[in-house]
């Protein structure tokens, strides 16, 4: 999953990209309000994570431009403001959740979960299809009730899919899904990641669109 | 309660306007005893004249037995309203023969003057009219008690003062009730003030049309509200920006030890614990601010003066700093001519120093360039750098406290500049801001000058 960090201090930026990097996230780290503007026009994003005291332009301004906009992401505010009022007047200017500094890692990593999930309207922590069960949290599947072994892109890959049964998703979807601005991606790696997760799951969940991208069948619940 | 003397405007202005009321009515009330005594004295006396030409006449018609006759007759049907002699001439003419008297009369002549005449006759004050007749034969005194002539002009005056006995309290709650409804406005000024919350300070509502002698009451109510409110913003602003300011590291320090913990390639834990350790560095930094700046705070003033020679005490701070420089290739000179002796506490010159110098370093890049001058004729101190500059137009905030550049990054807290701020006033010098040296790129960096009031001891230097 590819969220935007829009956090002015170094250290606490570099953090939370390593952190939630280990967890399985894709960070993408901008360091104002104006260049979160700018990311947020060019690209989609899974959720922002969104500091107050910003440079150039401040995270409130932001959220409201991004609303005004009619951009739907799920924002989560990260900021020390901690009273109510700051709390009330971020999550009326249309945030989703709001985490005051210092938090821990952990919680980061589920409440954006928990976003993700809320913003494609399930309410399951788990993505199923059919037999296929895959834990965001725990990052595992398990299909045939047997645990499969995926490393780190595949699982991305499936979730993505997973998350969005029943739609196309086009390759540069995909791509910008899974890999952060400046990361080296080869050509061909997404048909590479698509063949090896065929071979582990089976070759008919991931159906090929010619010439369009991927998708996975909606499955009735 | 404190001593304060509490008394009711309404009970006190009652109280006045009864009192001039009364006042007034008792005046007017005096003039109308006086005139009513006048003309009492005016009846009287025409009374006192008729009675003695009457009797006069009487006399001289009928002889004393006549009178004597007379009063008998008439006893019953009237009091005669004075007393009286009448007097018959002796044969010979040198005395008085007293012919008949009233009981109040002794036998001696009461006045011996012809027409009026007051004096005191047994203890009490007469006044007497005296008539005579028949070239000299007859001669009758009438008199009469002053008291009685008071008594009537009293019963006048109290028959001018007994409304004011009814009307004093008719008056009292009509001026009641007007001044309670005219104070009504400090009422509902009051009422206002006691519903402004501390929280969401905002001007004195007060519904209706408002008396001018209130207004300007609500007007500084008002300034001192917008006063208040901008003094409370602006600690509010403080809390939240020392709240950014401690939280943002805590939560790095958090953040970068929990990826440590987790970090199985030795690489990146590396990486994460030498973050966790910058951010020690940067808390206490911030916590050394912090503390300097709350020393600082509370109303300091200047201490009794200690001669400090800035010169050298920038050269101790200068190469405090210096390893600092060297290790983002950073070159600092000095450049110092000569002792510049300056009051002040040698603490506080020191933070001030080692502020801005320190600030010129963290915000000028790797390889840049930091010069100090100690201008000792000029009393200047200027630190020039050529890093990034302030814009003009933020210079003024920059000043306050956690303002940073808009572009900072360089691990500084953003209380130097509020720090170096806060001594320079109580040291009563002045602080600007000038152009730098050149940076590489064009432009020009900042230099903070300090500009020192002159002392007795520095034309030496």
């Amino acid at each position: 999953m590819r969220v935007l960090l829009v956090e002015d201090d170094r250290m606490l930026g570099d953090g939370v990209q390593a952190g939630l990097g280990a967890a399985g996230f894709t960070v993408d780290w901008v360091r104002d309000g104006e260049s979160a503007l700018a990311a947020l026009a060019g690209e989609a994003f899974a959720a922002v994570l969104l500091d107050l005291g910003l440079p150039r332009r401040d995270g409130l301004s932001v959220l409201a431009e991004l609303r005004r906009a009619g951009n739907g992401v799920p924002v989560m505010i990260l900021t020390a403001r901690d009273e109510i009022a700051d709390k009330v007047r971020g999550l009326d200017l249309g945030a989703d959740d709001y985490l005051v500094k210092p938090f821990d890692l952990d919680e980061l990593a589920a409440r954006l979960r928990a976003l993700v999930r809320r913003a494609s309207g399930r309410a399951d922590a788990c993505l199923r299809h059919g037999d296929l069960v895959l834990d965001p949290a725990a990052r595992t599947v398990i299909q045939h009730g047997e645990a499969v072994s995926l490393t780190s892109r595949e699982f991305d890959l499936l979730n993505v899919l997973l998350d969005a049964a029943g739609r196309v998703l086009t390759r540069r979807a995909l791509e910008e899904q899974l890999y952060a601005w400046g990361e080296a991606l080869e050509s061909n790696a997404l048909e590479v990641h698509v063949h090896h997760l065929r071979r582990k799951l089976g070759p008919d969940l991931i159906r090929t669109v010619r010439g369009v991208g991927y998708m996975v069948d909606e499955v009735p619940r | 309660m404190s001593g304060r003397q509490i008394y009711s405007l309404r009970r006190r202005l009652v109280g006045l306007l009864i009192a001039v009321v009364a006042l007034l009515w008792s005046l007017s009330a005096a003039v109308a005893f006086r005139t009513a005594h006048g003309e009492a004295d005016e009846l009287f006396d025409a009374q006192m004249v008729q009675v003695a030409e009457t009797l006069l006449a009487i006399v001289a018609a009928g002889g004393p037995g006549q009178v004597a006759h007379e009063m008998a007759e008439h006893q019953h049907d009237y009091q005669l309203p004075v007393a009286f002699q009448a007097w018959q001439r002796d044969e010979t003419g040198s005395g008085w023969h007293l012919l008949v008297r009233s009981a109040e009369m002794t036998d001696v002549p009461a006045t011996r003057e012809a027409g009026f005449d007051e004096h005191e006759q047994q203890g009490a004050l007469w006044r007497f009219y005296t008539v005579d007749h028949d070239h000299g034969r007859y001669r009758v005194i009438v008199g009469q008690q002053h008291a009685t002539r008071y008594r009537l002009a009293g019963e006048i005056a109290l028959h001018l003062l007994f409304p004011i006995l009814i009307g004093l309290p008719l008056i009292a709650i009509g001026i009641w009730v007007v001044v309670g409804r005219a104070l009504r406005p400090v009422d509902a000024v009051a009422r206002a003030v006691g519903g402004l919350d501390a929280r969401h300070l905002a001007p004195v509502r007060i519904d209706g049309p408002l008396p001018a002698e209130i207004a300007p009451l609500v007007g500084s109510l008002d300034a001192l509200v917008v006063r208040l409110a901008e003094a409370l913003d602006n600690e509010r602003r403080f809390t939240a920006d020392a709240a950014h300011e401690l939280r943002t590291p805590l939560a790095a320090l958090r953040i970068q030890a929990q990826v440590a913990c987790r970090s199985i390639e030795s690489g990146a834990r590396q990486h994460a614990l030498e973050q966790v350790l910058s951010g020690v560095e940067r808390m206490t930094h911030l916590v050394e601010q912090l503390l300097t700046l709350a020393r600082l705070d509370p109303d300091a003033t200047l201490p009794d003066g200690e001669w400090v020679d800035l010169a050298e005490l920038t050269r101790s701070v200068c190469s405090t700093l210096a390893p600092q420089a060297l290790r983002r290739e950073q070159s600092l000179s000095l450049d110092d001519r000569g002792a510049m002796p300056v009051t002040g506490n040698h603490w506080w010159l020191e933070v001030l120093v080692r502020n801005l110098v320190d600030n010129a370093l963290r915000y000028t890049p790797v390889g840049g360039e930091v010069l100090v001058l100690v201008d000792a004729v000029g009393r200047r101190l200027v630190v020039s750098d050529n890093g990034p500059g302030i814009d003009p137009v933020l210079r003024d905030t920059m000043l306050t406290r956690f303002a940073r550049g808009a572009e900072a990054d360089a691990g500084g807290c953003g209380l130097g500049l509020s720090i170096v701020a806060r001594i320079v006033t109580i040291l009563g010098a002045r602080l600007d801001f000038g152009q730098g040296l050149p940076r590489p790129g064009g432009g020009e960096g900042l230099a903070v000058v300090l500009t020192f009031p002159p002392t007795i001891a520095s034309s030496g230097g």
